[in-house]
């Protein structure tokens, strides 16, 4: 085979190869390996724990629409029974249905259809049941107020309060009007649909009367802010519930700013001198909010909002501490020499970003921080060896009790590999004797198999040839000896340096057989016929495909018919007296023919 | 000199894969080689012809397999081991 390619080419090919590799290999990689990809699930560990997405189709629409038909009802019944967790987790629910739905609308290409208007509405509804939950835990806080400024005797208070509460009842009342619209709408594609609207009719019904408690309590509260001290002054008021927690309560704060100066005053929300949230009043002044109780310290607190320079009165809130259990389960990673160790902080509920310290022997050895839901993880790097370790939770930031886990034991023990294996220390003469028995019949297979491939090619043996197999190898390489003997008696048969091919095919006779001797004199003619063809290897070739080659030849017709003669002597095995004259005659004209003067 | 490129060309190919993967591994590196240089020598190995470079390249895989033993019998002690 010609070389095309230079070698100039393959060598730059080779460097932008490795430059391109080198640039791989500064970047992530791009192909996951099974030990470097990090499985955040299982699914990843084992895709064929991987479901199919589902097709969507027409038929996954209605099951979708009768969900977010049905879910509003539980939602705000949770809502009226004063259930904010179920309420969120029923509004979460509620929020995965719309947006399956609004995939199967996009997907179906159902833009600008009844069903297009049925998921916007639901998206409507979904904003609305989150201000309803949000409006009541306000009104929760406000009935909790009016209670405890009437309890202290403080009718400023109890004042401003009710203002708030009328605030709020109007607000609601304007979420109720809003979603009755909304509801009827969709009641209407509904009922079209066939689908059941029973329960999504029983949360009109239960939106309906949250409104209506709110304005028993507060229908009959004052319409304009209550001013405060004397008249024109700007006056600031905040108010807090509950004003007792422990970690993770949520504190809801309401106030109002007055005279109100413009819409989106900005109000701070100071914490013992420190901000704890910047909010803004709406365009009546008001302003409500809420925060959790995570990293404030046990123990009384102040709470003053400040608006333009004017500051609120100071408002208590006590935190108190609550225990706090923390767990550790610990394994040996002998790959990177390390302990992995996991566990959680709970107190009430999961403590948050809290700072978890792996302690061994009264000593540090790693610090870790818990995540959102209270867990940490962590890979601490030890020695091999027996271990001792304890979590410990013990932080003054948070209104939370120190505590430690239960010691967790592990015992990191050093690899067994084959050198330690042949070490005096672990010496085991049975994988000695497995790795040498291995090795040694891997080496006896890599002889054999050089010897194989490198040993001389042998000669066709008689046999082979007699079917029609008249290959022989002895022209590269090694020659056979029975070649050298054809050529030895060829020479021994000439007659003034020329050939006398009878007088070979008669002294082979006698001595070997008719059949040796037809296949030494086609040997000789074949090689001169291969010489004049310039035919490379010929003993390679059959009779026939010799005969075949030499067609074109002047002597190719007298070839083929001393290869038919010679085929009926070799293959057909005659030897009568007619078809030894026929070969001879068949010798004679095809030797004048090719060897022309030399015979 | 083609089978050079050729097998140039294997190995490149290994490489990127390993390096693209992050994992590059010495003796899957050469377990491929050897597999390589095996198609590539019976490709050229007529089995009428004895040349002298088929020779070397004979004695080259015969060596190999030696080596592939030894990483054959290292795992197996190392799984026995655990």
């Amino acid at each position: 085979m010609k070389n095309t390619i230079p070698v100039w080419a393959v060598i730059i090919a080779g460097l932008l190869a490795l430059a391109g590799l080198l640039y791989f290999s500064l970047v992530s990689p791009l192909l996951y390996s099974p030990e470097n990809a990090k499985a955040e699930t299982r699914f990843q560990l084992n895709t064929d724990a991987l479901t199919p997405a589902p097709i969507n189709s027409t038929t996954d629409v209605y099951p979708l629409m009768q969900d977010l038909l049905d879910q509003p009802g539980s939602i705000t019944l949770n809502i009226r029974l004063r259930d904010p967790a179920s309420a969120q987790a029923d509004l979460a629910a509620y929020l995965k249905t719309y947006k399956n739905l609004d995939n199967v609308v996009l997907n179906l290409d159902m833009t600008d259809s009844e069903i297009e208007n049925f998921t916007k509405s639901a998206d409507l509804q979904d904003e609305l049941f989150s201000q309803l939950l949000n409006e009541t835990g306000t009104l929760d806080s406000l009935k909790n107020l009016e209670v405890r400024y009437r309890d202290s005797n403080d009718p400023d208070m109890v004042v401003s309060v009710q203002y708030q509460g009328a605030a709020l009842q109007k607000r609601m009342s304007d979420l109720y009007a809003k979603y009755k619209a909304e509801h009827g709408a969709n009641l209407a594609i509904g009922q079209k649909y066939g689908l059941l609207t029973a329960k999504y009719n029983q949360s009109l019904d239960d939106f309906q009367r949250i409104v209506i408690e709110a304005q028993e309590q507060f229908g009959s509260g004052p319409v304009v802010p209550v001013k405060s001290g004397s008249s024109g002054n700007p006056v600031i008021i905040l108010a807090i519930d509950p004003d007792t927690a422990v970690y993770r309560d949520t504190i809801r704060f309401i106030g109002y700013l007055y005279p109100v100066t413009g819409n989106n005053t900005p109000v701070a929300i100071l914490l013992d001198g420190s901000s704890l949230q910047n909010i803004t009043a709406d365009a009546h002044g008001e302003f409500t909010g809420s925060f959790v109780v995570e990293k404030i310290p046990a123990g009384p607190h102040m709470l003053v909002a400040e608006a333009e320079g004017v500051t609120s009165r100071n408002t208590s809130l006590e935190v108190l501490l609550v225990n706090s259990t923390t767990t550790l389960d610990a394994y040996a990673d002998t790959d990177h020499i390390a302990a992995l160790c996991n566990g959680t902080v709970i107190a009430n509920l999961p403590v948050r970003f809290a700072p978890v310290s792996i302690i061994e022997n009264n000593r540090t050895i790693f610090n870790a921080t818990t995540d959102e839901n209270g867990i940490y993880n962590v890979s601490v790097p030890v020695s091999y060896g027996r271990h001792l370790l304890i979590a410990r939770f013990d932080s003054q930031k948070y209104p939370v009790n120190a505590s430690e886990s239960e010691p967790a034991e592990i015992v990191l023990e050093k690899p067994v590999t084959p050198s330690s294996a042949t070490s005096p220390g672990g010496f085991s003469f049975v994988s000695f004797l497995i790795g040498v028995c291995i090795v040694s019949f891997s080496a006896a297979g890599a002889f054999l198999y050089f010897r194989k491939k490198t040993a001389p090619v042998p000669e066709e043996p008689e046999e082979k040839s007699s079917r029609g197999q008249d290959t022989v190898s002895s022209d590269q390489g090694i020659a056979a000896p029975e070649m050298q003997e054809v050529l030895h008696q060829a020479s021994e048969s000439t007659k003034d340096g020329r050939l006398d091919l009878q007088g070979l095919f008669e002294k082979t006779e006698s001595e070997q057989g008719i059949s040796t001797a037809a296949f030494t004199v086609y040997r000789v003619l074949a090689g001169r016929a291969a010489d004049l063809h310039h035919i490379d290897r010929f003993v390679t070739q059959t009779p026939r495909q010799m005969a075949a080659l030499c067609m074109e030849e002047p002597f190719g017709q007298a070839f083929s018919r001393f290869v038919y003669a010679y085929e009926i002597i070799r293959y057909a095995g005659k030897t009568d007296p007619e078809t030894r004259s026929l070969f001879l005659d068949a010798l004679s004209l095809a030797a004048n023919l090719i060897m022309g003067d030399r015979t | 000199m083609a089978a050079v490129y050729v097998l140039t060309i294997w190995l490149i190919i290994v490489s990127l894969f390993m390096l693209l993967a992050r994992s590059f591994d010495l003796e899957i590196f050469f377990v491929l080689w050897l597999i390589g240089i095996l198609v590539i020598a019976e490709l050229l190995d007529s089995g009428q012809v004895r040349t002298t470079s088929m020779k070397y390249v004979h004695f080259i895989i015969a060596v190999g397999i030696v080596v592939f033993g030894a990483i054959v019998a290292q795992k197996i002690l190392e799984i026995l081991a655990r």
